[in-house]
């Protein structure tokens, strides 16, 4: 009897086992995004490339009904990241390390959250947010967008503190509250470790100085500690104060809202003078069937830039450095530290506006474009400015003084216009063509931070083909 | 046969419904009907049955890629006075993974009176059962593009589950559309 039933009894354990592993399996969703884009400018020394622009794969993770985890991880125009570690013991100990990569590499985490809800409007959420100031950092994947480039001021050229996707530690609340029938308002407040000066050091070696203008016949080795704005810290943070930030909008239909936020904190770390980063956002969207209209306005205050110089001379003591060391067949290596302080400005602020058009021609309608899952075209233009109220363009001091600090006001605006075919609505072919312009006679690399520009080119076209998709 | 309960407690507890846990159901077949026509009363069935051709026709006028069932179950309803109030239609749209069930009530002049969502089976992109969403589908007809970003709001995070239900309820507007325009139903019903 035992031998009669126990066959039918294992081919059901083997049959529940898969029932139980897929549902299992559906709590967790791995979706993702990407971006890959081909450009073209009239700058002398930004040449024509093709570049895969991020890559960001997303897990969303339903744990129980109200406990969600999501995280997203980012790999922008990442190819390869390799390390050699070799160490050798023979009379000494010898040990070698090398590092390869392609250039301009990164690897970040976007966002990793834990989220309780334990009422729709009242959802607490702890870990690495999006900070919720404008619309476009919270809602910032490249396949929701038109134009393959994003914003000046939340990318390009930022007003926000921190350049877009800017995610910091912290805990807060978020939840959505219905209005009538047919409104929601929707809320975020955080408190995060905040944006802080932090370091990037940058070595260089130059093996022909005297091409770069460097007078005598030595190799150089350049160390410049460039301390500027940086996202906060997942680790310990350099200051003792937190910073709140938050953002309420209402939407009184679905299609339309307007949304208020800020952000407010401490930046300089606790070894300088306390200095606070402000900034306020305004920000709309405007859709009506095929047209949208959508836009935001930022202002960010810094504070006394000029005390955080005069603070962060006294503490560091020495800009600069210089060392000559051995020579070989005649030609010494001369090292050269020097300490900056960049990326500052006493204010900032810019908006941006872009207005799109969905529409299907119809002629096109029996050809490879009709097909897909309700493809659609768009049509769009977006107008940007950013003007930057003192920005720092050197700091120099000696001996723990400041002895000249110069900064200017600055401004740089951007028109693009942009055609768009979605075969399905998570994937987009995108057509722009950008113009970008400041000061005149000054350069556009001073104000932007992708653009590669010399001292006078103040003007530039591009033309960018790019492909978005997400999943 | 010492052994067999155990084996049986094992496999009924292997077999326990719990993903069955992930199906959202907010709406039973008579309460969705009485979301759509609270003033409906009385119901009368009809099965419409479709050829392979009349599905071809249908998948090229809707430019559908996705599956037609050959068989599709309309409710006419009537108030309380046996007026005549519309069409409804209980149907599924598959989702990323799973099927969404929802219900279409179609006005007599083949306009969208209201959409209901009636189960949702995924983990994410529910804010379609969500009213200010649903809105969007009133007073839609056939002639309308019934398509995100042209004339559905999208909802961000919500996709695949949005496009499901535009496919959906141009499903029900172009077969209750073209059977009814040939075969128009009675106006009014008393029951005996």
């Amino acid at each position: 009897m035992m031998r009669r039933y126990t066959g039918w009894l294992l081919l059901a354990l083997l049959l529940a086992g898969p029932v139980r592993a897929q549902d299992e399996g559906e709590r967790a969703r791995l979706g993702g995004y990407g971006a890959i884009r081909f450009e073209t400018t009239n700058l002398e020394h930004q040449y024509n490339t093709f570049t895969f622009r991020r890559f960001v794969l997303t897990t969303d993770v339903a744990i129980t009904s109200n406990l969600r985890f999501l995280s997203e991880l980012e790999l922008e125009r990442f190819r390869l990241l390799e390390l050699e570690k070799v160490v050798e013991a023979e009379g000494g100990v010898t040990v070698e390390q090398a590092i390869e990569g392609t250039d301009q590499s990164e690897i970040a985490i976007e966002q990793a959250w834990l989220e309780w809800a334990i009422d729709p409007a009242f959802r607490l959420r702890a870990g690495g947010v999006l900070v919720p100031l404008g619309r476009f950092n919270i809602n910032h994947d490249d396949n929701q967008w038109m134009f393959p480039r994003r914003s000046l001021v939340d990318r390009g050229a930022p007003v926000l503190p921190v350049k877009s996707a800017w995610n910091e530690l912290g805990l807060g609340f978020t939840g959505e509250v219905p209005v009538g029938a047919q409104g929601l308002l929707t809320y975020q407040l955080y408190v995060v470790n905040g944006m802080q000066l932090d370091v990037e050091v940058e070595n260089k070696y130059i093996t022909n100085p005297d091409y770069a203008g460097s007078p005598g016949n030595h190799v150089d080795n350049y160390i410049e500690l460039k301390f500027e704005p940086f996202t906060g810290t997942f680790g310990n943070d350099t200051k003792q104060a937190k910073t709140v930030t938050g953002r309420v909008a209402l939407s009184p239909s679905l299609g339309v809202e307007l949304g208020l936020s800020g952000y407010y904190g401490r930046y300089t770390p606790q070894y300088l003078p306390a200095e606070y980063v402000g900034s306020v956002g305004v920000d709309f969207l405007l859709s009506r069937g095929p047209l949208a209209l959508e836009g935001e306005y930022v202002y960010t205050s810094m504070g006394d830039v000029e005390a955080v110089a005069r603070g962060f001379a006294r503490r560091v003591y020495n800009q600069a450095g210089v060392a000559f060391g051995p020579a070989e067949d005649e030609v010494p290596l001369e090292s050269e530290v020097e300490v900056e302080l960049d990326g500052l400005s006493r204010a900032r602020q810019g908006y941006w506006v872009e207005a799109r058009y969905a529409f299907f021609p119809e002629f096109l309608r029996n050809t490879f474009f009709g097909r897909g899952n309700q493809p659609l075209w768009y049509a769009g233009v977006r107008w940007e400015q950013v003007w930057y109220d003192e920005l720092l363009e050197e700091a120099e001091f000696a001996a723990g003084v400041l002895e000249e600090f110069e900064a200017a006001n600055r401004w740089v605006n951007r028109l693009a216009f942009g055609l768009t075919y979605r075969p399905t609505p998570l994937v987009g072919f995108q057509l722009a063509y950008e113009l970008t312009w400041t000061n005149k006679g000054h350069s556009l690399g001073d104000v932007t931070n992708y653009l590669i520009a010399e001292g006078d080119e103040d003007f530039a076209r591009a033309f960018i083909f790019g492909v978005v998709f997400g999943f | 046969m010492r052994y067999a309960g155990l084996l049986l407690l094992v496999c009924g507890w292997m077999l326990a419904p719990a993903g069955r846990a992930q199906d959202q159901v907010f709406l039973t077949p008579e309460e969705a009907l009485a979301e759509v026509f609270p003033k409906g009363r009385y119901v009368q069935d009809d099965t419409l049955r479709f050829t392979p051709e009349e599905l071809e026709e249908a998948r090229r006028a809707l430019r559908r890629t996705e599956p037609l069932d050959s068989v599709l179950v309309v409710r006419r309803v009537y108030d309380a006075e046996g007026r005549f109030l519309g069409y409804a239609v209980i149907t599924e749209e598959l989702g990323k993974h799973r099927p969404i069930t929802f219900i279409v009530g179609v006005r007599p002049d083949f306009s969208v009176e209201k959409v209901a969502v009636m189960v949702y089976r995924e983990s994410h992109g529910g804010q379609v059962r969500l009213p200010r969403f649903l809105y969007q589908y009133r007073g839609k007809t056939l002639r309308d593009p019934i398509q995100t970003h042209r004339d559905i709001v999208n909802i961000s995070g919500a996709t695949i589950s949005v496009n499901s239900l535009n496919r959906g309820v141009r499903k029900v507007l172009y077969f209750v559309t073209t059977y009814y325009r040939k075969h128009p139903p009675t106006l009014t019903y008393r029951p005996n």
